[in-house]
């Protein structure tokens, strides 16, 4: 009986508990999906800029409608050269003076955890080339070393790499092993002591444009 | 009366500052306090968060403490602790998206943090909502503080910067990784017994004069 008594205390506090969850949960829902979703449209915008220029490619409005248009978000997990990695859908297209721009979203595991990237690719007369990236999330990586690839100093270093480097593969500096070609990409003097996390990114693009390439098909 | 209840009011709050600092003193929650010390701004965040969970959850604590039974009282303080932790996780993803994402996983690890169970069990069960609540209050604060002194003295050694202001180029990358975190605070707690121990025998030194100017002033 004492048991039974007990039983019924502790469940009625986890009742109470599940009912006030649920009402935080159900007020909080629409901030939280609008937090997401301006996050992801302050990076839409950063990657839609030229990045010889700086210009602006596509208006805000233009972001915003495609973001909204663009549906549940997809989970697509590909290998390239034995690193595995994700893709996630869907793939957003913009027509610019720079051609058609594929936007999208990958990740490659870093030294804690995935490290996000968003980038866009323009396709331009010569070829499919890498506009510009943002890293969307390093949040597992080390602060102050693997983390720092959270500014902007060492993401420009992988902005606008051509198709040549692309196909080769992008690789940071210290895993160059001689090459020198426009895929190398050099971290080394900003990112000091961490490799991992800037050759997830490195990968991460890797991954995003072979999907790409699949995709288009024959253009590689 | 009044006054007696002031002091008794300020100590309760103040004791979880000095005397019974959680981390220095108590040595509890090491998880946290190593992990995301890595810069003042994290060990800052990280404390405000267990600030609002610890006071709210020591003032709810103590508000049913009649009426949970002896036997099942962890599971509901857990269960407390819990929602707690719960609200507050989609409060901050919802309105303070950027510092959400920096504490990362630490957020849903505040339940498991031991200052917070330790306090519910050995204060808040036992005593009143408002001194429950001042000294969840006092113990957050205490936490914080530790927690800001030590991602302050990492960041500084370890990045040459302090909350994100650049100070110089001289950086022992050491400090940001976790064996830094050991050693600085080691050297935090050494620090503290340090002036721990003069205090007392200061005060040791002082009624023995006290003794001695009695002795003699009975001679005389």
């Amino acid at each position: 009986m004492d048991m039974m008594k007990k039983g019924l205390i502790l469940m009625i506090y986890t009742v109470v508990a599940g009912i006030v969850l649920a009402g935080i949960y159900v007020m909080t829902k629409p901030a939280i999906a609008k937090a997401d979703l301006s996050e992801k449209e302050r990076a839409m915008r950063i990657v839609l800029t030229d990045w010889k220029t700086g210009e602006r490619l596509v208006s805000n409005e233009k972001i915003s409608h495609a973001l909204a248009k663009g549906g549940p978000e997809r989970v697509v997990e590909l290998t390239w050269n034995g690193v595995k990695g994700k893709v996630f859908l869907p793939v957003y297209k913009f027509n610019t003076k720079l051609g058609k721009v594929y936007v999208l979203v990958g990740a490659v595991p870093g030294f804690g955890g995935d490290v996000k990237v968003m980038a866009s690719f323009a396709r331009g007369s010569s070829g499919i080339y890498l506009n510009a990236i943002k890293v969307l999330d390093a949040s597992q990586e080390t602060p102050g070393l693997g983390a720092k690839i959270l500014q902007e100093a060492p993401q420009k270093r992988f902005w606008g790499i051509p198709q040549s480097g692309l196909k080769k593969g992008v690789v940071v500096d210290k895993d160059a092993k001689g090459r020198k070609d426009k895929g190398v990409v050099k971290t080394s003097d900003i990112m000091t002591g961490a490799t991992i996390t800037p050759r997830a990114v490195a990968n991460s693009i890797n991954i995003m444009y072979e999907y790409l390439t699949q995709k288009l098909g024959g253009e590689k | 009366m009044a006054d007696k209840e002031q002091n008794m009011a300020w100590y309760t709050f103040k004791k979880g500052i000095t005397n019974e600092n959680p981390t220095y003193v108590q040595a509890l929650g090491m998880c946290p306090t190593l992990a995301v010390t890595t810069a003042a701004i994290n060990g800052l965040g990280m404390g405000l968060a267990v600030v609002a969970v610890l006071s709210l959850s020591n003032l709810m604590v103590s508000l049913i403490r009649k009426s949970v039974p002896k036997d099942i009282r962890i599971p509901i303080f857990i269960v407390v602790i819990a929602t707690f932790v719960t609200m507050i996780d989609l409060l901050m993803h919802a309105y303070t998206y950027d510092l959400w994402k920096t504490l990362g996983i630490f957020i849903p690890l505040i339940v498991v943090n031991c200052i917070i169970l330790g306090r519910a069990e050995a204060f808040a069960s036992k005593n009143p909502p408002h001194y429950a609540f001042l000294d969840g209050l006092g113990m957050g604060t205490g936490f914080t503080l530790s927690l800001f002194l030590l991602g302050s003295v990492r960041e500084i050694a370890g990045n040459g910067s302090w909350l994100g202001i650049h100070l110089w180029n001289f950086k022992m990358f050491m400090f940001i990784l976790p064996p830094g975190a050991f050693i600085t605070l080691g050297l935090l707690a050494a620090l503290f017994n340090y002036i721990k121990i003069k205090k007392a025998e200061a005060e040791k030194k002082r009624q023995q004069e006290l003794k001695k100017q009695q002795a003699q002033a009975q001679k005389a």
